[in-house]
């Protein structure tokens, strides 16, 4: 049976920030503004009535108030469905630039980005392989329940709270292997959606048989990186907000004027921190789910090789 | 392996595309059903009663004679819902197996009432008693554990639990296991249980992956129309409050433009249940037709029996790879082929089957065969199943036909193989895969939408003799 190396899938991610740098930057851009359309658009539309209720702080008019109220939640009503579209759409267009970039690198497009049917099942499969490992959650929650509640009977037949604390504890790590063991199963849908252009999410369980181990390994490494990521990005976000800090003042006094100075000087002061700190996870957001998605799809051309231009024709 | 659990999960959507015409049909039917039940439900519970209800708000009634009136006219309320909703979902049901099973047989959008209703209703109580039992059952024994006091405290909690997971996977097993008893029903005209059980067997988890595949796509779509159905109000809403200044709550100055949004929402809402049907109950028909279509025709000297077992069927795959090509390129026809007791001997249908044989062969490398088998120089390859499969599943069709992790596609496979096989057995299979063949009267058993009724060769008058190519068959 073919098997992959963890090493080669791993290197992906890096070799693609690597080669196209600047398709990785601008994957983070794209995918930023796409997820920030709906808020753009929420601002537009309850922004004033936001900051109303904000400056009046509660008016003499109660009835004028519930009507603020009642207009600003129908409008984030309507708005919530178009944000959880742009974070699907967000979804598709990144899934798809990375899998493009590794899977068929010959095919560029805008820096590996399009906006076609390649993005279409990119947003859809990812939805499905969400959706599917909720209700997969649910399944194991109650085989968990079913257990814990034999275990905790027995436990007690046996005469311990440490038996039955043991038993409950080998229960609760058991769900968690089963949970991690059916995400790993349907770790590959979505490279082979792409690499197959069609919808692929049964077909993934078929592929990673025999190969849960190495893929429990690959999402540890990940893991691995990701928490180190964090790390350095936490370390950036502590000297940021050590700047704002000198700049308001330290000590607790000058913290209560701060606050004391109404909301909207509070919020405008905090306004270009969070800029900077979107900015910056914008610029880095190419780059981390490159390393994260990348390695998958490096998975999949090792598992199942490309085609020679001469059998597909 | 001719059935593919995420092939199948999106018949649903071919079926949108291919027929959008029986959609509106049916989400018209809906909406008229709707009105009927409330109006009636209305009618029945009678204003009486809820005028009754309304001024009795703080009425405590002090015997039960009292409330008698009331008890029963919500008795007939709810009596009338049970029987129209079933009504109403017998003849949805039908409708997505016809438009499936039967697309040649086109009623109003596929919707009809008689024999096939009539057993989807018998099933569909079925399904409600095996469900009931199942939950009664479960939670019956832990009532009266917990009555005798056999179980209390924590350990009634966790028992609750467990006989409430419990529960849950016996349903989901039943279920799954006898998921295909109401297509199969329908597309035999005969209920059938325990053959469709034989039918999952083996397949048990592809056929759980379709439903809980088939089940995403129809939250996705509920939540999709729901979320459209609201933007409408809102904004009718917003406008509605633009109009008045100050904002006022009066929802007299509102009517009319939230009764046009109301109309909206209704309008959303019956489309919305209409694509929900075809995309989680189409599946269930494909999965039916594709598994019938891994089985193998009977022998003809076994004709008279409905269909192989399944050992039976597996036997017979070695006999004949003719036959299962056939029944790959003819789903339909396999059905065809299983109950045919034919006017004509089997010899004559040879000639027939030879012909046909050519003919699916022929038609099964072509993609761009025509869209229905009912047409001279047409089969069932150029049903979409077949020709996504014939075509490559590279070009054409998104919805995932061919599928690259699939060890062997059934279709090339038999394909391949039966020029070289003897085929004692295909005859039937190819002559119903051919109805240009079918002429005399007194044999319209032989036409693929009415082969399925062999042991009623007469009880479908419903069916066109020589059924009309049908125009909406999708075009890949």
């Amino acid at each position: 049976m073919a098997s992959f190396s963890i090493g080669e899938a791993l290197g992906s991610g890096f070799g693609i920030i690597k080669r196209h740098p600047l398709a990785v930057l601008a994957w983070g851009i794209v995918y930023f503004i796409i997820s920030m359309m709906p808020l753009l658009l929420m601002w537009s539309l309850v922004g004033g009535d936001f900051m109303d209720a904000v400056r009046s702080g509660g008016s003499a008019d109660p009835s004028a108030d519930i009507a603020t109220m009642t207009a600003f939640s129908t409008k984030m009503q309507m708005i919530q469905p178009l944000s959880i579209l742009a974070s699907l759409l967000a979804a598709g267009v990144l899934n798809a630039a990375i899998f493009r970039a590794v899977l068929t690198p010959q095919d560029k497009g805008f820096l590996y980005m399009k906006l076609g049917k390649a993005e279409f099942w990119q947003a859809l499969i990812s939805l499905c392989v969400g959706i599917l490992l909720f209700i997969a959650f649910l399944a194991v929650a109650m085989v968990g329940g079913i257990l814990g509640a034999i275990v905790w009977f027995v436990g007690e037949a046996a005469g311990g709270a440490v038996v039955q604390g043991v038993g409950i504890t080998l229960v609760v790590l058991a769900a968690i292997a089963a949970m991690i063991w059916i995400a790993l199963r349907f770790a590959l849908a979505a490279p082979a959606t792409f690499a197959t252009g069609q919808f692929q999410l049964f077909e993934s369980w078929t592929l990673t048989k025999g190969h849960t181990g190495r893929l429990f390994g690959l999402a540890l490494v990940l893991l691995a990186v990701i928490i180190v990521m964090y790390v350095i990005v936490i370390a950036i976000v502590a000297v940021l907000a050590g700047i704002m800090g000198l700049g308001i003042g330290l000590n607790e006094d000058a913290f209560r004027s701060f606050f004391e100075r109404g909301p909207e000087t509070v919020m405008m002061t905090i306004l270009p921190f969070i800029l900077i700190m979107s900015l910056v996870s914008a610029l880095i957001a190419g780059a981390y789910y490159a390393i994260l998605l990348a390695p998958w799809a490096s998975v999949y051309r090792q598992l199942v090789p490309a085609r020679s231009p001469a059998e597909e024709f | 392996m001719a059935f593919s659990a995420t092939k199948a999960a999106f018949e649903g959507f071919r079926l949108i595309k291919a027929k959008p015409g029986a959609i509106l049909g049916w989400a018209l039917f809906y909406a008229v059903a709707l009105i009927v039940i409330i109006g009636g439900g209305m009618l029945i519970f009678g204003t009486s009663a809820l005028a009754e209800l309304k001024s009795g708000q703080d009425r405590h009634y002090e015997s039960l004679e009292e409330a008698l009136p009331l008890l029963q006219a919500a008795g007939a309320f709810l009596g009338f819902l049970f029987v129209t909703f079933t009504i109403v979902a017998s003849i949805q049901l039908a409708a997505v197996y016809r438009a499936v099973l039967r697309p040649g047989d086109r009623g109003f959008a596929y919707m009809k009432f008689g024999g096939d209703e009539l057993r989807q209703i018998a099933l569909i109580i079925f399904f409600m008693l095996l469900h009931g039992l199942i939950w009664g059952g479960v939670f019956g024994g832990l009532i009266t554990l917990h009555a005798l006091d056999y179980i209390d405290g924590p350990g009634a909690v966790a028992s609750y639990f467990s006989g409430f997971a419990i529960a849950c996977f016996l349903s989901v097993f039943f279920g799954v296991r006898l998921s295909l008893a109401p297509p199969m029903t329908f597309a035999k005209r005969r209920l059938h249980l325990g053959r469709a059980w034989s039918l999952t067997r083996g397949n048990f988890w592809a056929l759980l992956g379709m439903f809980v595949l088939a089940l995403i796509f129809a939250i996705i779509l509920s939540l999709g129309g729901d979320a459209i159905g609201q933007a409408v109000m809102g904004a009718a809403g917003l406008t509605a409050l633009s109009w008045h200044e100050p904002k006022t709550y009066d929802f007299a100055d509102w009517s009319s433009v939230m009764l046009a949004a109301l109309g909206g929402y209704v309008l959303i809402h019956v489309v919305s249940q209409a694509l929900q049907l075809a995309v989680f109950y189409g599946p269930q028909a494909a999965a039916y037709r594709d598994l019938m279509a891994e089985r193998n025709p009977p022998p003809a000297s076994e004709a008279d029996d409905f269909g192989p077992g399944p050992g039976a069927s597996e036997t017979a795959v070695g006999l004949s790879a003719a036959a299962v090509t056939a029944a790959d390129h003819a789903p339909q026809a396999s059905h065809a082929a299983e109950p045919v007791i034919t006017a004509e001997p089997a010899s004559g249908a040879a000639v027939h089957g030879a012909a046909a044989e050519h003919e699916a062969e022929t038609h099964a490398t072509e993609p761009s065969a025509g869209p229905e088998p009912h047409l001279p120089g047409e089969t069932y390859a150029g049903h979409p199943e077949a020709q996504a499969g014939a075509s490559g599943g590279e070009a054409g069709d998104p919805h995932g036909e061919v599928h690259a992790a699939e060890p062997a596609s059934a279709q090339p496979q038999a394909t391949e193989s039966h020029p070289l096989e003897p085929h004692p057995a295909e005859p039937p299979a190819h002559e119903a895969a051919e109805p240009q063949h079918v002429s005399e009267p007194g044999r319209s058993e032989h036409h693929p939408p009415a082969a399925d009724a062999p042991e009623h060769p007469a009880a479908s008058p419903d069916e066109p003799e020589h059924p009309p190519a049908d125009p909406e068959a999708p075009k890949h």
